[in-house]
């Protein structure tokens, strides 16, 4: 076991923790996927593209943290620096895509949220998942990582 | 309800929680929230604890009732 991607690994506690979190993911992706639905037929907000990833992002921000909270969103023996580092990177480059869209005028047309919507979605789930483990780190830290 | 047990059982091996997680495959977090109670492990992670500390079950996880 040295931590190489193909060698996974959680205990039965990070298992069922895991477990949880997918549970209320995928109750957050069906509750997103209406109100986008319901919101969308209402003033067309937004192309369907976005808003199915904007709907899934939101699922994957409650996945993530759920995770995170409970110690189960790195596998055993992962090199969390590292994560840090590629969750921080994705998460800006991708809401640097969404500010170029912007500037450019293609964020929205015709007060509709286009597809570079996606992006800061997307970005925002990343940025969303390196603060929540930053902050669950201050936490163990400051907690003195007590036994 | 904290395990005062089990944090007493590997304080007097002078084990650390990652060293009692290293020896029984799992992370430090799981073998924190045993101690404080806020996970039930499932009886092969009790064995397996039990064994790294030199412990029975009824010492380490027996509830006594009433």
């Amino acid at each position: 076991m040295n931590g190489k991607f193909g060698e996974v690994r959680y205990d039965e506690r990070q298992t069922a923790v895991r477990g949880r979190a997918f549970k209320w993911g995928y109750v957050t992706l069906l509750a997103g996927l209406i109100v986008y639905c319901i919101t969308d037929g209402i003033w067309s907000w937004c192309v369907p593209l976005t808003g199915c990833a904007a709907a899934m992002s939101f699922s994957l921000i409650v996945v993530c943290c759920i995770c995170i909270d409970g110690d189960a969103y790195w596998w055993m023996d992962a090199g969390r620096a590292g994560q840090y580092v590629v969750c921080a990177v994705i998460g800006l480059a991708n809401l640097g895509l969404a500010l170029l869209a912007g500037l450019e005028g293609d964020l929205f047309v015709d007060g509709r949220l286009q597809e570079p919507g996606a992006n800061l979605a997307l970005g925002c789930v990343f940025v969303s998942v390196f603060v929540a483990a930053a902050v669950k780190r201050l936490q163990d830290r400051e907690a003195g990582e007590q036994e | 309800m904290k395990n005062l047990r089990l944090k007493a059982a590997r304080a007097a091996l002078d084990m650390s929680q990652q060293q009692l997680a290293d020896a029984v495959g799992v992370t430090r977090q799981t073998i924190n929230a045993i101690e404080q109670g806020s996970y039930n492990p499932t009886i092969r992670l009790c064995t397996a604890i039990c064994r790294a500390l030199g412990k029975t079950l009824d010492e380490l996880f027996w509830e006594d009732v009433g």
